[in-house]
């Protein structure tokens, strides 16, 4: 019955030999499979999504209140209260085009935490490549992150702002966006695993990294001389480019995105490494 | 070298004892960095005392070596702790082995669980996509085999109900029935025949028999000896990590009820 179907692939993939070895310390990244589990990164996307909003009211609305919610508090807070001032960009609108890009990474860090622990019953039973497991929690992310951009568009029509070529650019940032968000959290996805403390450290500093990026305030009340320190914060490329994208105003400088774009790539690269380094003994550890 | 699908030469795991459950903190790392070589020792010598070296080192395998030819069916037994469900984890790429080396030839599927990655929310059917999947097998290639599976695991009428209201009995069927229609070149399956239901036990059997017919090479754990005597062509018994028969099942059942501990 089946026989016919998988006879091709089966002839193929008889001949391959796969060799069981001891840890080394610098595991190789097989690409080529991680593509071959596509189907398994976006069901893990989907069964998640799917089982997430079971048992509450208002479901997937969710997704779309959180963001809008803090916005409001924002404008209120920090828009009205204390009388920041955001050039001719109506503040509600310059701090949600912010919190689009922040709710993205916050969740998709704070998420990392759990996602091999959440999925031990997979881990300490089946083999298939691990990253899958941060890539997934980085996907749910950015599905959250295209509904609150969808809201993110009706606020500019309303608001009568004209969108300008830069809007050409989003996807860059949203990219960037991603592998920030992708890079912090396999360092936290394999650190976890070990040691349960950075579960709770994260959210708290969250709040703290909230403020050291741009978004309840403009980045033009940071001192000139402290700029250079702030932009090692890579949420400040993202957060600013973000922005300009969308509302057409305020150029981040190329010194401060290369700086930005910089770290976002060491960060990706070594959590890459470190997970892998780490991933070999998550089953025997969890 | 001959016709092998799956080679172990020498293949040993280590597992630190006393360290796993208290390292799971910054504290607990710290507080093992220091007191670390008392208590590993103390609390080795308390539990399995021949395979502990004096840091506190368990070795959970020790030295295992053996091939296996294609379409033979290979019964794996021994009593708990033998380091059973360790070769297994090692021979599917859940861990490594902390020493040694194998090799395999060919796709592996592995069960060490029926039902493994079943969501209590998800249905039956979106559940047999995601085991699926987990097999790395494409979408179009498990709607193939839906109706197959459906009707191996008997649980037609519950396909759109969510797994939660399954009893155990139906999810662990369905659990068998997915690991049977994988299409394994090399099937792993841990603790083969706890399944309740004499019947389904007899068509996980019949299967396998007829799998390895086709050219499938089955590697079983069970703790029950009859399916190791009625099905497999060969078996292999553990000891507290050391491979100490392999043989004829009738001659390594004899071997392993003399071992009783």
């Amino acid at each position: 019955m089946m026989q016919r179907n998988k006879n091709a692939d089966d002839r193929a993939q008889s001949q391959m030999i796969t060799h069981i070895r001891p840890a080394s310390r610098l595991m190789p990244i097989h690409l080529g499979e991680l593509w071959e589990y596509g189907d398994l990164l976006l069901l893990l996307i989907w069964r998640d999504l799917k089982v997430r909003y079971k048992q509450t009211i208002i479901g997937a609305v969710w997704a779309i209140l959180q963001p809008l919610l803090m916005m409001g508090v924002l404008s209120v807070v920090i828009g009205w209260f204390s009388g920041i001032k955001t050039g001719d960009i109506p503040y509600p609108i310059f701090t949600y085009s912010a919190l689009v890009p922040w709710n993205f990474f916050t969740n998709v860090l704070v998420q990392s935490n759990y996602t091999i622990l959440n999925n031990s019953g997979l881990v300490t039973r089946v083999y298939f490549p691990r990253l899958i497991l941060p890539m997934a929690t980085a996907g749910i992310g950015l599905v959250d992150l295209a509904i609150a951009l969808i809201i993110l568009f009706l606020l500019i029509g309303l608001y009568g702002i004209t969108l300008t070529w830069t809007v050409l650019l989003l996807p860059l940032f949203i990219l960037m966006a991603l592998l920030t968000a992708l890079g912090f959290g396999l360092w936290l996805a394999a650190l976890n695993v070990e040691f349960r403390d950075f579960g709770q450290i994260v959210p708290f500093m969250m709040q703290v990294w909230f403020f050291a990026t741009p978004i309840a305030y403009p980045i033009t009340l940071v001192p000139e001389a402290l700029r250079g320190v702030y932009s090692l914060n890579p949420m400040v490329g993202v957060v600013e480019g973000m922005r300009w994208a969308l509302l057409g105003k305020g150029a981040p400088s190329i010194d401060q995105m290369l700086i930005s774009a910089l770290i976002v790539i060491l960060v990706l690269v070594g959590g890459v490494i470190f997970f892998r380094y780490k991933e070999v003994r998550f089953a025997d550890v969890i | 070298m001959e016709d092998f699908v799956i080679r172990a030469e020498g293949v040993s795991k280590q597992f630190r004892i006393g360290g796993l459950n208290s390292s799971n903190s910054l504290r607990g790392y710290l507080e093992n960095l220091l007191r670390s070589p008392i208590r590993a020792v103390r609390r080795a010598d308390r539990v399995y005392s021949e395979q502990v070296d004096k840091a506190g080192h368990f070795w959970a395998l020790h030295d295992v070596s053996f091939a296996i030819r294609p379409g033979e069916i290979v019964g794996l037994m021994g009593h708990n702790g033998a380091g059973k469900s360790v070769l297994l984890k090692i021979l599917s790429r859940v861990t490594l082995p902390t020493e040694g080396h194998a090799m395999i030839r060919g796709r592996v599927n592995a069960m060490l669980e029926a039902g493994v990655g079943f969501h209590p929310e998800l249905t039956g059917r979106e559940n047999i996509l995601l085991s699926g999947a987990i097999q790395r097998k494409k979408w179009a290639y498990i709607n193939r085999q839906l109706d197959a599976i459906t009707a191996f695991s008997g649980v037609e009428t519950f396909l759109d109900t969510p797994i939660k209201r399954y009893s155990s009995g139906m999810r662990i069927r369905l659990g068998f029935a997915i690991a049977f229609h994988m299409a394994p070149q090399i099937l792993i399956i841990d603790e083969a025949f706890t399944v309740e239901d004499s019947e389904f036990g007899a068509r996980c059997q019949a299967k396998i028999q007829e799998m390895a017919q086709d050219g499938t090479t089955i590697l079983i754990v069970s703790h029950n000896p009859e399916p190791i005597r009625a099905m497999c062509s060969r078996a292999m018994l553990l000891d507290h990590g050391h491979l100490i028969f392999d043989g004829a099942p009738g001659a390594t059942l004899a071997e392993y009820h003399s071992h009783a501990r």
